[in-house]
């Protein structure tokens, strides 16, 4: 068993894993996932760093994630905040930057999330892109009533027939790429939001890129609001045609 | 080749191949039964492909996981993040 443990520290000593965090008003959430972060990583040994991207939130979520720095080591927690808010993707141009990892994750700052399944899958397979799942294995959902569930099951249907994209959650936003893969997607994808995260996995089987799935178990938001209203299915929809039509 | 253009040139063959059959365009003189099975056959696929549909959906939202243990188990990390939080300096 020790000997299993040192060899993982050690076998794994070149794999980096950056955590990209965008965040926007996360003021009760950072510290709770950076911690979740800690844990894991330090369980398993894997070698990793959390880039905190924040658009200038008014909560002071800048100012939690200077305390954790101090806590946690600059090493380890990277700050590179945004004057503004700006979206999705060029968070995620901005972040790679300044990753030092060879592997990046990304994943909403919800608490949705056990992040050493991971690296786990894609050492497994060796796979380009790794995706979590809510819809496979034994990934899914918590707090959710049937509306919600018909809704989510629903879109997926239709994006499966419309698209065939190859993997059985779109919209999920926990993922890890091999670094020089999201560089060439995040250049390739023009879409905002969540369409955004679709798109990537479209173009990703597109380009030939393999794609590992693991099931996750998204817990609701435990901090502020999840929205899942009428204006939010139309975009979608918008969204899903605008794929159908342009990849 | 863009996901819209493979369905317009896929229903276009299936279109053109039911259009063949059922109004005997290239005169082929097919015996009738042909024709018969040909001519409702849109309707019975969009009539198979819309319960396959709701099969579908219907099943998925069935079994859709709850994850009673993991939310249980997130909720304990959150209290011992919290305190351990406390302990090492955080203001919160």
């Amino acid at each position: 068993m020790a000997s299993r443990r040192s060899n993982a520290k050690t076998g794994e000593h070149s794999d980096k894993y950056s955590v990209l965090l965008p965040t926007y008003n996360e003021r009760e959430n950072l510290p709770l996932i950076v911690w979740l972060l800690a844990k894991y990583f330090g369980e398993s040994g894997y070698n990793y760093e959390i880039i905190v991207i924040d658009d200038g939130s008014p909560d002071g979520t800048l100012q939690i994630a200077e305390q954790l720095q101090k806590i946690y080591g600059a090493d380890k927690i990277l700050l590179r905040p945004r004057a503004k808010k700006l979206g999705l993707g060029t968070a995620y141009i901005h972040g790679i930057k300044h990753a030092s990892g060879n592997f990046v994750i990304i994943m909403d700052a919800d608490l949705s999330h056990h992040v050493s399944t991971l690296p786990l899958k894609q050492k497994e397979g060796g796979y380009d892109l790794v995706s979590g799942t809510r819809y496979r294995g034994d990934g899914g959902v918590y707090g959710w009533d049937l509306r919600r569930k018909l809704i989510s099951r629903g879109a997926n249907f239709v994006t499966q027939v419309l698209l065939r994209p190859g993997a059985s959650d779109l919209t999920g936003s926990f993922r890890l790429y091999k670094k020089e893969v999201l560089e060439k997607l995040v250049e390739q994808c023009v879409s905002k939001g969540y369409v955004f995260q679709m798109e990537m996995i479209v173009r990703a089987r597109q380009l030939g890129y393999t794609v590992g799935e693991v099931p996750i178990s998204f817990v609701d938001r435990v901090y502020g609001e999840s929205k899942l209203g009428g204006n939010e299915i139309v975009s979608f929809l918008k969204g899903l045609l605008t794929l159908f039509a342009t990849t | 080749m863009t996901k819209l253009l493979e369905w317009l040139l896929g229903l276009s063959l299936i279109g053109m191949a039911w259009g063949l059959v059922t109004f005997d365009l290239l005169d082929l003189q097919l015996p009738p039964q042909y024709r018969e099975l040909a001519w409702p056959m849109p309707v019975y696929l969009l009539v198979a492909f819309g319960c396959y549909s709701l099969a579908t959906v219907g099943y998925r939202v069935a079994t859709f996981n709850d994850c009673e243990d993991a939310a249980k188990e997130l909720q304990a990390q959150i209290k011992e993040a919290k305190e351990d939080l406390k302990k090492k300096g955080l203001k919160m």
